[in-house]
């Protein structure tokens, strides 16, 4: 995939909604720590302009441009499985 | 393109899923608010429970709704609330009609907010429910403009007379 078309499917999954887009338990534990909240993550990835690929992860990229609810930058990292479903690995600041 | 079929497998282990009895608890403020016992895909190796952004927005949403509604008044549940709803303090401080520097003062507690303002938030969040944060502050910007109309219409006090009396 082109980073123009993980975009795609990023925004295209924010408006399917529907469980688009699954937490890992590993994530959950990452934004309680952080102090994030759902709305931080759908805020960044609304708001997000770019997608670079992670190269030692096949499938993995991370989403940035975007902002949280404090309109600070967050990047998102996810990983896009082959049913179209997203997983959204981490929060980076 | 990972070939795991996210859905029918656990993220955390790969275990298998099952449908299992869960109740989400959330941390709001000082209060943690327990959400009531539902059915989710559980692990049946690890018991981690598969959630989806979707599902832990809408636990986040109805744990801060609660916490205001049981009259939590204190900025960390105010700011919670907001951010729950993906909302910034501006944004936050258009759909109440408010200055967002007094949004802050609430979040910090260098002001108190009152119980009108907690059922307005309460609102937003049920509203959050079937809308878009952005959605919602679009609608709140046309309704301060239709309050406020550029034309400014002019009231004329007629003039004063004296009246003879008897």
């Amino acid at each position: 995939m082109t980073p123009q078309e993980v975009l795609a499917a990023v925004k295209e999954a924010l408006e399917r909604g529907n469980g688009a887009y699954a937490l890992s338990p590993h994530c959950r534990k990452q934004m309680k720590a952080r102090g994030f909240l759902a709305g931080d993550i759908t805020r960044a990835l609304t708001g997000a302009t770019n997608a670079t690929v992670d190269d030692e992860i096949p499938g993995r990229w991370r989403i940035s441009g975007g902002t949280d609810t404090e309109e600070e930058p967050l990047t998102v990292v996810i990983e896009i499985h082959s049913n179209g479903h997203i997983e959204i690995i981490t929060p980076l600041k | 393109m990972k070939k795991d079929k996210h859905g029918d497998r656990c993220l955390e282990c790969g275990g298998q899923l099952e449908s299992g009895s869960y109740t989400h608890e959330e941390q709001v403020g000082r209060w943690k608010v327990s959400d009531g016992t539902g059915m989710r895909p559980k692990c049946t190796k690890c018991g981690e429970v598969s959630l989806s952004l979707d599902d832990l927005e809408a636990y986040q949403r109805r744990a801060a709704r609660t916490a205001l509604l049981e009259g939590k008044l204190e900025g960390d549940v105010l700011r919670y609330a907001r951010k729950s709803m993906g909302l910034t303090q501006k944004e936050l401080a258009v759909v109440l009609g408010y200055q967002p520097e007094r949004i802050s003062k609430w979040e910090t507690g260098a002001e108190r907010f009152d119980q009108s303002i907690a059922l307005a938030v309460a609102g937003i969040l049920f509203s959050a429910d079937s809308k878009k944060p952005s959605q919602m502050v679009a609608e709140a910007v046309r309704r301060t403009e239709e309050h406020e109309p550029e034309t400014v219409h002019t009231l004329r006090v007629p003039e004063p007379r004296l009246l003879k009396v008897g």
